[in-house]
C-alpha cells in the first residue's frame, strides 16, 4: 500500500509548552484517517505542522517523497498536500468561483484547465454552482464549508487534511458534509480528518487518539469503536 | 448587462467632458485648476486603494511615497537640471525602496504593525524634511525653479495643460484597478485581504503578495507625488509627508467604496464638490467656519448612511432604473 503522508516522531510545542509529544503515524492512499482528542490535546497543532504553519521540534513529516518540514506553508499546498482550516475560512469579498480560482495552481493542474477543475467540484457540490457569482461572505455557513473544501480539492490533492468541518453546522449539513467526504475518498483522495463529531467514525479506516499530546490509542476504526475512551469521549455511552 | 453598459457610456462622457473642459463657453482658469486639483487627488486615492482597499493592508502614513516623489523630482531639478521626466523615475525608486523596506519587516507580522510603521515612517520623514533645510528647505518649502512654459520641464504658467496628463493618470489607474480586480495577482490580493490563513492554504504566497501589493501602491502614489509638485511648484514637510496629507490620500477610497475601481473617483470628485460648494455658500452668506462644518456633516452623512462606500447604492441605482 502506497503512503501519502508519513509522520514520524514528531514533537512541537509554543515556548515551554509541549503541544505533542513522539507521535507516529502513516496514511495509505484513499484512506481516511482521524485525529480524536479533546481540545487541547493537540489535533491542531499537527496539522499546523503538516501544513508548515509551524515548526516542530522534533521529527520528520513526509508526503509523496518529500519532506515537508521547512517548506513554506503555500509551498506544501502545491506538494499535494491540501488543507482546509478550522472555522469554514472563505474569501468573503470574493464571488465562489473567484474563491475557487485563487487556488488553482497551474503546476497541479494535471492537464485539466481551470474550468475543468471547477466543474469537477460544481459536479461535486451542485449548490456551489448555483452560487457561482455571489459573494462567498453572503452564503450559508454550510455553503461557506463546501466552498472551502472545493477550494481544496482544485488542485486534485493526493491528501485533504480537514479542520474540524462539520463544527457550527446543522446535523443535517454535518451529515451531507460527511457523505461528500465519502465520494472524495471514493475518488481515491486520502483524507486526514480533525473532528469531534462522532459521525465522522463510521468514515474512518484508521486513526488515533491523543491526550495532552501523547499518543493514547491507536489502530482501526473497530479498535477505535471499541475503546472505552473513545466510547466516554464521543459516544456518550459507558 | 445594462449596468455595465450606462456604466461605461457615462463614464466615457464623463472622461470627455473633462478632457474637452478648456473649450467649453464657462470654462476658466480656475475651474480648470480646480478639475485638475481633483484629479490629482483622485489619483492618490486610486494607489492607496490598491494596497489598502484590494491587500487590505492599512497604511495610514501613505504621505511618504507621495513626498518621496515631489520632493525627489523637485531637488533634481532645482539642484542639478535634471528633467522631471527623468526626476520622476528617482522619486519612483525611492518610494519602492521605502516601502520594499516598511513591508519587509512588518508583513511577517500581523496586526497593527504594519499600520504603526507608516505612521512612524511618515513622522520620521517629516522631521527629515524640517531638518535638512538645505536641501529640502525646511519649513518654508520646496519651491521648484520656474523657467518659463517648457514641455522638458513640464511646466506652464496656465494650469490647462496639465489637465490632460491628471486625466490620464486618473484613466490609466482606473482601467489598473480594474485589471486588477480580476486579474490572478489581484484576486491573491484579496484572498489575503478576506483571510490569510485561507489564502495560505490555497498556496497563495502571502508575505509576498502583499509586499507586491505595496510596491505598486507605493510607486503609483510617487508618480503623482512628481505631478503635483509640477502642478503647484511648492511642496512642504507638513503637506508631503505630514498626517493629514495621509488622512486626505484614504477619503476618496473610504467616501466612495473600499477595493472599488469606481470608489476613490466617486468619493473624490463628490469630495472636491462639496468642498467647493460649501466654501462658495460660506462666503456667499458671509458666515465663516460654515464650510467646515457643512463638509464634515456631509461627510458623517455618507460614512453613515453608504457604509460600503458611494458606489454600492450608486451601482443598485443604476440597476434598478427602468429601461
Amino acid at each position: 500500500m502506497s503512503e501519502v503522508l508519513r509522520v514520524e516522531g514528531l514533537s512541537a510545542g509554543y515556548g515551554d509548552l509541549i503541544a505533542v509529544h513522539d507521535v507516529s503515524f502513516s496514511i495509505g492512499q484513499g484512506d481516511v484517517f482521524v485525529l480524536l482528542g479533546a481540545n487541547g490535546a493537540g489535533k491542531t497543532t499537527i496539522l499546523r505542522c503538516i501544513t508548515g504553519l509551524m515548526s516542530p521540534r522534533q521529527g520528520r513529516i513526509i508526503a509523496g517523497g518529500a519532506e515537508l518540514i521547512g517548506k513554506k506553508a503555500h509551498e506544501v499546498a502545491k506538494l499535494g498536500v491540501s488543507h482546509v482550516p478550522e472555522g469554514r475560512r472563505v474569501f468573503t469579498h470574493l464571488s465562489v468561483e473567484e474563491n475557487l480560482g485563487v487556488s488553482f495552481i497551474d503546476a497541479r493542474a494535471k492537464g485539466r484547465t481551470l474550468r475543468q477543475a471547477i466543474d469537477e467540484i460544481y459536479a461535486l457540490f451542485p449548490r456551489l454552482s448555483e452560487r457561482r457569482k455571489q459573494h462567498a461572505g453572503t452564503m450559508s455557513g454550510g455553503e461557506q464549508q463546501m466552498l472551502a473544501i472545493g477550494r481544496a480539492l482544485m488542485n486534485a490533492p493526493d491528501l485533504l487534511m480537514l479542520d474540524e468541518p462539520s463544527l457550527g453546522l446543522s446535523p443535517l449539513m454535518a451529515e451531507l458534509v460527511f457523505e461528500r467526504l465519502a465520494v472524495i475518498r471514493a475518488g481515491g483522495t486520502s483524507i486526514l480528518l480533525v473532528e469531534q463529531n462522532s459521525s465522522c467514525l463510521e468514515l474512518a479506516d484508521r486513526g488515533l487518539m491523543l491526550a495532552n499530546g501523547h499518543v493514547v490509542l491507536a489502530g482501526d476504526r473497530a479498535a477505535l469503536e471499541d475503546s472505552d475512551m473513545v466510547r466516554r469521549a464521543y459516544l456518550g455511552t459507558n | 448587462m445594462m449596468t455595465r453598459f450606462s456604466f461605461n457610456w457615462i463614464g466615457i462622457a464623463c472622461v470627455l467632458a473633462v478632457a474637452s473642459l478648456p473649450a467649453w463657453p464657462f470654462s476658466d482658469s480656475y475651474i480648470v485648476a480646480a478639475v485638475i486639483r481633483t484629479l490629482i487627488f483622485i489619483a492618490l486615492g486610486q494607489a492607496w486603494n490598491v494596497i489598502a482597499g484590494i491587500g487590505g493592508q492599512l497604511s495610514l502614513g501613505h504621505g511618504v511615497f507621495f513626498g518621496l516623489g515631489a520632493y525627489a523630482t523637485a531637488i533634481l531639478f532645482n539642484l542639478w537640471g535634471v528633467p522631471p521626466w527623468i526626476g520622476v523615475w528617482a522619486g519612483m525608486l525611492a518610494a519602492a525602496l521605502v516601502a520594499v523596506a516598511i513591508g519587509g519587516i512588518t508583513f511577517r507580522l500581523r496586526g497593527v504593525y504594519f499600520a504603526l510603521a507608516t505612521v512612524v515612517i511618515s513622522l520620521a520623514f517629516e522631521k527629515l524634511a524640517r531638518f535638512f533645510v538645505d536641501l529640502t528647505g525646511g519649513d518654508a518649502g520646496f519651491a521648484l525653479q520656474f523657467l518659463g512654459d517648457s514641455w522638458w520641464g513640464l511646466q506652464s504658467r496656465e494650469p490647462t495643460p496639465f489637465l490632460w496628463p491628471a486625466l490620464a493618470l486618473v484613466v490609466g489607474y482606473y482601467m489598473l484597478t480594474r485589471w486588477l480586480l480580476r486579474s490572478r495577482f489581484g484576486l491573491e490580493l484579496q484572498a489575503v485581504r478576506d483571510d490569510e490563513d485561507a489564502a495560505t492554504a490555497a498556496g497563495v504566497a502571502v508575505f509576498r503578495t502583499k509586499l507586491m501589493g505595496l510596491l505598486l501602491s507605493a510607486v503609483m502614489t510617487a508618480l503623482v507625488g512628481t505631478l503635483h509638485v509640477q502642478f503647484y511648484l511648492t511642496i512642504d514637510p507638513g503637506n508631503a509627508f505630514g498626517l493629514f496629507q495621509a488622512v486626505q490620500i484614504q477619503l476618496p477610497s473610504l467616501i466612495g467604496g473600499l477595493g472599488t475601481a469606481i470608489g476613490p473617483v466617486l468619493g473624490g470628485a463628490v469630495m472636491i464638490i462639496a468642498n467647493e460648494a460649501t466654501n462658495w455658500a460660506s462666503s456667499r452668506f458671509d458666515v465663516p467656519g460654515l464650510d467646515v462644518l457643512a463638509y464634515g456633516g456631509l461627510l458623517l452623512f455618507i460614512v453613515i448612511r453608504a457604509p460600503e462606500g458611494l458606489s454600492g447604492p450608486l451601482s443598485a441605482m443604476l440597476r434598478r432604473r427602468p429601461r
